[in-house]
C-alpha cells in the first residue's frame, strides 16, 4: 500500500511523510499568496491541520500535491479576508525596500493599493498579473473556471487601476 | 489626468511586488502540526463523563451539605 492510500486511511506516519515532502511546496504557496512569511508559516501548519481532518475524503488515485494547493489557496482566501482591514505588513523578506525615498515612497503606494484588493481579486491578480501564470493553469490551481480566472484578473485589473489613482500615482 | 494602462499597472506591480523567492520557514513546523492535531482530536466527554458530571450536581442541589464534602475531596 503506498503512502497517499495510508494517509487515506488515517496513518500519522504516512502524513508525517506527507508533510515532510508537501511541506515545502505549500508554504511557498501560500508565501506568494500572502506575502507575509509570519503568516505562511501559521498558515501550512492549519492548512495540515485541514489536510489532516479531511484525510477520509481524499482519494488516493488523485495528486496530494494539487489536493493540498487548493486547501492552501482556500486557507490563503481566509487569512486575506482576516487582514484586509488590518494594518499593513511588511512584505516577505524576499522584497527588499527601495534605496531612494521617492522609491520607497512609490513602493508603499502600489503596495497599499495591492493588499486594498478583495481577496478573491488580490489571489488571481499574483498568479495572472505579477507572475503571469496561463489562465487554465490559475483555475485548476484554485479550482474555478478559466472564465472566472479572466473575469476575476479584469476586475482586479480596473480595482488597481482605480486604487493607484487614488494613492495618486501617476499614469 | 488620463486614466492609467494596462501596461502601466503591470509594470509598476511587477517592479514594486516581485514574486517572492523560494522561502522555507524558519523553524520546523511538524511539531505545531502535531500539536494542532492532538488539540484538534482531544475526545468529547463520554456519557459516562456527562451523567458523573450531572449526579454531582443534583447531589449538591438536594443537600446542599454535599458541597463542602466534595469541595474537601477536590
Amino acid at each position: 500500500m503506498d503512502v497517499q492510500e495510508r494517509f487515506a486511511r488515517g496513518d500519522p506516519e504516512a502524513f508525517e511523510q506527507l508533510f515532510r515532502q508537501f511541506s515545502p511546496e505549500v508554504h511557498r504557496w501560500l508565501l506568494r499568496l500572502v506575502r507575509d512569511a509570519a503568516a505562511a508559516d501559521d498558515l501550512t501548519v492549519e492548512v495540515f491541520w485541514r489536510i489532516f481532518k479531511a484525510h477520509a475524503r481524499f482519494d488516493p488515485g488523485r495528486s496530494f500535491g494539487a489536493w493540498a494547493r487548493r486547501i492552501a489557496s482556500n486557507a490563503a482566501l481566509d487569512h486575506l479576508r482576516q487582514v484586509r482591514r488590518a494594518r499593513l505588513r511588511p512584505v516577505a523578506a524576499s522584497s527588499p525596500p527601495p534605496e531612494s525615498a521617492a522609491r520607497r515612497d512609490l513602493h508603499v503606494r502600489v503596495e497599499r493599493a495591492y493588499r486594498q484588493l478583495p481577496p478573491k481579486l488580490r489571489i488571481v491578480a499574483e498568479l495572472a498579473l505579477i507572475e503571469q501564470w496561463p489562465h487554465d493553469e490559475i483555475a485548476a490551481a484554485l479550482g474555478i473556471s478559466r472564465s472566472a480566472v479572466k473575469s476575476r484578473a479584469s476586475r482586479a485589473m480596473k480595482y488597481l487601476k482605480d486604487a493607484f489613482v487614488r494613492e495618486g500615482i501617476e499614469p | 489626468m488620463s486614466p492609467l494602462s494596462d501596461e502601466r499597472v503591470l509594470r509598476l506591480l511587477r517592479a514594486e511586488l516581485p514574486v517572492p523567492e523560494a522561502h522555507v520557514a524558519a523553524t520546523d513546523l511538524w511539531p505545531r502540526v502535531q500539536s494542532r492535531v492532538h488539540q484538534g482530536s482531544a475526545p468529547w466527554p463520554s456519557a459516562v463523563d456527562w451523567m458523573l458530571a450531572a449526579l454531582v450536581v443534583i447531589s449538591c442541589v438536594l443537600s446542599p451539605s454535599a458541597i463542602g464534602m466534595l469541595l474537601f475531596h477536590l
